[in-house]
Parts: C-alpha cells; structure tokens; sequence
C-alpha cells in the first residue's frame, strides 16, 4: 500500500558538511546533499566558496539549526529562526531543520542539546514555539529526535509519542537520527526499531547515521568516532521495510583520513541497499 | 534551573533524576565543550598537548559556556596569559601580528603622503 509522502523530494546520500570535511566533500561523486550547520554561517553575506561551489554543481545544501532552543521555556528568538529563513533562501534549501530538544534556560546556554520532560505541559510549550518559527520560515521544517544519557522524571509518554504528537500538531516533518533511536532505545532497554516504525513515517524527509561509543554498557552519541554495529544494522533493517529518501553521515570532531570517512559512506550505502519487498 | 545547574556541574542532580545518569551526561557536556574550543583554535590546542585539557578543565569549571566556542577559546587563551601559562612564542606572535600590522599602516600612510607630495610639484 503507498501512503502519500508529504515531502516529495528523494535526496539519496548526504554528509555533514564541516570545514575540515570541505576538500573531502569536493571529491565525492555520489553526495546528493549536505547539511550546513545554520549557526556558523553569515546568512546576511555571500555564501562561503565551498558552498556556492556545491550549489553550483547541484547538491542540495540544507540549513541545520542547533541553538533555537524549541523545547525551551524561554520565547524563542525571532532573530535565530530570520537567520535560518534567510540562509534557507540563499541556499536554495527545500526544507530547514532543527531539534526536539533545548539548549537554554533562563537566559543561561547548557551547552548542548538537552531533552524535553515528555509531558502534555512541554508539549504544549514546544509546539507554541514551533508555530511562532514556522511563521516565520519561507519553507517546510523538519525536526530531529535527540540522543540523551538521561530522562526526565514522571514520562507521560514514550518518546515516539511525544514525537508523533509534535509532529502532527504543528505538521511538521521529520528528520529521523537512526544512530540516536538505537542510542535511546540501547540505553532505555527499548527495541529501537520498534519504537522508530511507531513514527509517522509519512513524515520522513532524511536520516541521520552518526559515530558513537559504548562505555559500560551504555551508548554515547560522540559524532567523534565511527558508527556503532548496532546503530548501522538498525538502519539496515529499517531499509529492509521502509523507504528512506535520504541519509547522511555526521562527524564532528576527531576527523580521520578521506578513507576512512570514505569507508563510514560505503558501510551506509550497504546498509540502504536493502530495499522493501514491495512499495510502503 | 535545577537540571542545567546539575549537567553544568554547579548543582546536584534534582529530585526523580538517576544521578549517575546526569553525571555521564554533565562529563559529556564537558567533552563536547573542550572539544568544540579546540577546533577554534587548532594551533594553541595542539602547541599545548597534553595540558590543553586540563588547563581548560580549571578555565571552563569557573565560566558558564558562552555562545560560541570561538568566544571560549579566546576568554581560555586569556585565562592562560593571565597565569603565565600562554606559550611564549604564542604571545610572541601575538605580539609581532599586531606591530606587523601596525607597521603597515604607518607605511601604508607614509607612502600615500609622499606620493601626494610628489604628485603636488
């Protein structure tokens, strides 16, 4: 049975795109796209070369923002959501994304992104916010579930409930972290694929496959490092009964060689060749 | 609020938290900072080695992270000069950049004032 598809684009293989990644990128000749982190570019200036670079040979570039902060209690900033309306402009983008998380409150950073209370109150603070963003955004939004070591207290639900019902209230899309889902679902003792095919997929718009660690039995999400066996096998097997328009790698820090980096691209591209027996 | 002070590491863990849930989490947040701030400055992350991380440890456990990880790195370099801590040769070339660069003005102004001289004849 084929459900409709809310975003029609399929963008095949894609890399995060990082300066100590850029030389790397230029000689790759199966990236479809790569995601710019929204925050280190100047949306009010010209494009940085690599960049224009690669929307001159047509690879979609897509805007990923990471200090909006959606989840917070604190009113998000209208200047953040503008910087990402105008880099979504500038480059072309169908779509902005950004994360069910937060990353402030009371005005003071965390420093990273922090997960939400998976309550009815968060989340009606997140959609609120969310819609006050959306009005602002000249193009769809898609949000990424995070990775946490923790939880909150007092769960109202699980995470693909929390997620599905943000989702649908604000119809928005979704980015889905494969390498996150099998982290949580690793350390909550969770079937991650499980949880992942509860989402509404007709959402889908990419994936993200990411490095991590496992230290004493539990997952660390590092993007420092290569993918997790466990992690790639969940993306296989998601493969194997859903259709996924797009993946791509992230790494952070820690860079290796262009071979190595290259080897992480190929074991995702095997993992994906698996395809439904038939059309979801 | 309670959590960011506990994951910051200036409060315990609040009430219905796994405490050793939140102390992996507040070691990771640290990580993630001090390897942010390297990749801001590559050059003084690499000429201090192995004192880079602990340095930034006694930096970073005093100051809440700010924006961005550049600022991070420059208020940590000047958190080294203020101990004696920042590499001669960094403060050195420090120093050098910014007379370099002032050289070249005074020379840049010198010369457009001789050629208005000699353009007046």
């Amino acid at each position: 049975m084929r459900f409709l598809k809310r975003f029609a684009q399929d963008l095949g293989l894609g890399l995060g795109w990082r300066p100590e990644l850029a030389h790397f990128i230029t000689k790759q000749e199966d990236l479809a796209f790569v995601e710019v982190i929204a925050e280190n570019l100047d949306s009010k200036g010209a494009l940085p070369q690599p960049i224009a670079e690669l929307r001159q040979r047509g690879v979609c570039v897509i805007p990923h923002g990471v200090t909006l902060s959606l989840g917070g209690a604190d009113p998000i900033s209208p200047k953040r959501v503008e910087h990402l309306a105008r880099l979504a402009e500038n480059l072309g983008a169908p779509l902005v994304t950004e994360h069910i998380a937060f990353v402030r409150t009371g005005g003071v950073e965390i420093g990273h992104l922090t997960p939400l209370p998976r309550t009815h109150e968060a989340l009606d603070v997140l959609v609120d916010n969310i819609e006050r963003a959306k009005r602002l955004l000249p193009v769809p939004l898609a949000l990424e579930n995070i990775a946490t070591l923790f939880d909150w207290p007092d769960a109202e639900m699980e995470e693909w409930q929390f997620v599905t019902a943000v989702l649908e209230r604000t119809d928005s899309l979704l980015l889905l972290d494969i390498s996150n889902a099998y982290a949580n679902g690793h350390n909550r003792r969770l079937d991650a694929l499980a949880e992942v095919l509860r989402l509404p997929l007709d959402r889908l718009t990419y994936a993200h496959m990411g490095g991590g660690i496992e230290v004493d039995g539990i997952v660390h999400d590092t993007h420092g490092d290569n993918m997790l066996p466990g992690s790639v096998e969940l993306l296989r097997r998601f493969c194997e009964v859903k259709t996924l328009p797009g993946v791509m790698l992230e790494r952070d820090e820690n860079f290796p060689g262009s071979a190595e980096i290259r080897g992480e691209l190929d074991r995702i591209k095997e993992a994906i060749a698996s395809k439904p027996a038939c059309a979801d | 609020m309670e959590l960011a002070r506990a994951l910051c590491g200036t409060g315990a863990a609040p009430g219905g938290f796994d405490p050793n849930r939140l102390a992996l989490a507040a070691k990771a947040l640290r990580t993630k900072r001090l390897h942010a701030a390297a990749r801001a400055w590559p050059s003084l992350s690499r000429r201090l080695g192995k004192e880079f991380g602990p340095q930034f440890a006694i930096y970073a456990s005093g100051t809440p992270v700010p924006p961005t990880p550049r600022q991070d790195i420059m208020n940590f370099a000047r958190f080294l000069g203020e101990r004696r801590k920042l590499p001669a040769d960094f403060l050195r070339g420090a120093h050098e950049g910014k007379l370099r660069a002032r050289l070249f003005l005074i020379w840049g102004r010198a010369r457009a004032m001789l050629a208005r001289a000699s353009g007046s004849h």
